[in-house]
């Protein structure tokens, strides 16, 4: 499993220069199209088939590189660039496919956040903002977010 | 479960205690987050938290809504765990840096919470074989920020010798009569033929595993059923080979020691040193844990 400082510079230097993440909190490791943040010590024996290794961070996207939701949860607070703050029925009409229009926005993946917390990935396109975020937790998080209003809170 | 009349002390609340509901138990992810702060938020939300006096990292919950439901549980600030479950990794008492495997692990309720007594730190190595299973392990890993686990999906008595673990935790497939206050079919107890088939599958499985970890090395068996067939006797098959012995372990709630014997079966009293978990003894489900050491 290739584990070299190329890859570890890719993925930091990814993070550095669109969100201004300072440090990743374990080593990358490269598994088909991905980049995973993992913080494993040693690997297991050659032969044995592995699924995961730790959190999964970019995917190879054409010539670039995506980030995952989970990797934007993950790396949160030192998150520091391209946070987008969205109000609560901008996040649930972002989850519900819909698109918000945010002219301010520069073009790229950004790191969607609710009060205070980042969620995961958005994508802006000519001042259009999506929600990248995969559709089983997108529907989840719609689920929690209406009990919770109708919990009262 | 009549056939445990004689084994379960004080059967009529035991039997009583089948019928009550069971408030969830969360358990807080100390990777993300402290356990007084996640009580605020929840406290915030509307919901009661009870803390458990024997665990600072878990409170028995209530509320309108349920507790699965929540944005903080979204973003991986807790897991739902029932107290029981709670008890066979903490006799594990996995350490930072250390190599763990975790050989029947979806959805992962005790592989996150290996990953947190591990502070993150070491090699976990989560199994297991079932797909679907998998696919719930996977996304509480990733919920919860587990960076230090690689999961496999092999039958875990295939699972190739080579990495000398620390500790191994077998927290077997079972016919989990204990958890009967949530399944009401189980309080008629499981199918002979579904303990019997289960039996020779755990037998197999921590056989295996006391092969995988290293002599010094600590094996832990668990389950969430009743049937002796799937505890006692499956722990005296994998002493009798020789591998291993038998620790003392006491859990810091009330619970009944292990069996010597049932139905005609002799277990000796070395297994007086397993622990069995009642409902009815700190409100819960039932459990079985026995703490293995291999000795050569
Ligand atoms: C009691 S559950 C494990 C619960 C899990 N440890 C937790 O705390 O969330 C038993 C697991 O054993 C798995 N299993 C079934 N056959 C197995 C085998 N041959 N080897 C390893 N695991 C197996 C099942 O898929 C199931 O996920």
């Amino acid at each position: 499993m290739p584990s070299s400082n190329e890859q570890a510079n890719e993925a930091l230097t990814y993070f550095r220069e669109r969100f201004g993440v300072e440090e990743l909190p374990g080593r990358v490791v490269e598994r088909g199209d991905a980049l995973w943040l993992t913080t494993a010590s040693g690997e297991l024996p050659e032969g044995i088939p592995t699924i995961a290794m730790g959190v999964r961070l970019l995917r190879r996207h054409g010539r670039g590189l995506k980030p995952t939701s989970f990797g934007l949860m993950l790396l949160g607070d030192r998150i520091r660039a391209q946070r987008v703050n969205l109000s609560r029925s901008e996040l649930e009409a972002l989850l519900q496919g819909r698109t918000l229009t945010r002219k301010d926005l520069p073009p790229g993946y950004v790191a969607l956040c609710f009060e205070g917390e980042v969620l995961g990935c958005g994508h802006v396109k000519g001042g259009l903002l999506r929600c990248q975020i995969p559709r089983g937790r997108r529907q989840e998080l719609l689920t929690a977010l209406s009990a919770a209003r109708r919990g009262g809170v | 479960m009549d056939r445990y009349k004689e084994i379960i002390p004080a059967w009529e609340r035991f039997w009583e205690t089948l019928h009550r509901p069971l408030s969830p138990v969360i358990r807080t992810n100390t990777l993300r987050i402290s356990p007084l702060e996640l009580q605020k938020r929840l406290e915030a939300k509307g919901f009661r938290l009870e803390p458990l006096p024997w665990d600072e990292t878990a409170f028995k919950v209530e509320g309108e809504i349920p507790i699965g439901n929540t944005v903080e549980h979204w973003l991986g600030y807790y897991y739902v765990q029932e107290a029981t479950q709670a008890f066979p990794v903490r006799a594990l008492a996995p350490r930072p840096g250390e190599r763990v495997l975790d050989l029947c692990a979806a959805p992962g309720g005790k592989t996150t919470q290996i990953a947190q007594l591990m502070e993150n730190k070491g090699l976990l190595v989560a199994n297991d074989p079932a797909p679907k299973r998998l696919r719930a392990l996977l996304a509480n890993l990733y919920r919860l920020g587990v960076l230090c686990a690689v999961v496999t999906g092999l039958r875990g008595e295939e699972f190739p010798k080579g990495i000398h673990f620390d500790r191994v935790l077998v927290d077997a497939p079972c016919s989990a009569e204990g958890t009967a206050r949530r399944h009401p079919r189980l309080r008629r107890g499981a199918p002979l033929g579904i303990i019997r088939r289960m039996a020779g599958l755990q037998k197999r499985l921590l056989s295996h595993a006391l092969k995988l970890v290293r002599p010094g090395g600590i094996v832990v068996y668990s389950t969430c059923t009743i049937a002796p067939e799937e505890n006692e006797a499956v722990v005296k098959y994998a002493l009798d080979q020789g591998l291993a012995e038998l620790l003392p372990w006491e859990p810091p709630v009330p619970y009944s020691p292990g069996l010597t014997s049932f139905s005609g079966e002799e277990y000796g009293p070395e297994l007086k040193k397993a622990v069995r978990f009642y409902p009815h003894h700190f409100d819960s489900e039932g459990g079985f844990v026995a703490v293995l050491k291999r000795t050569s």
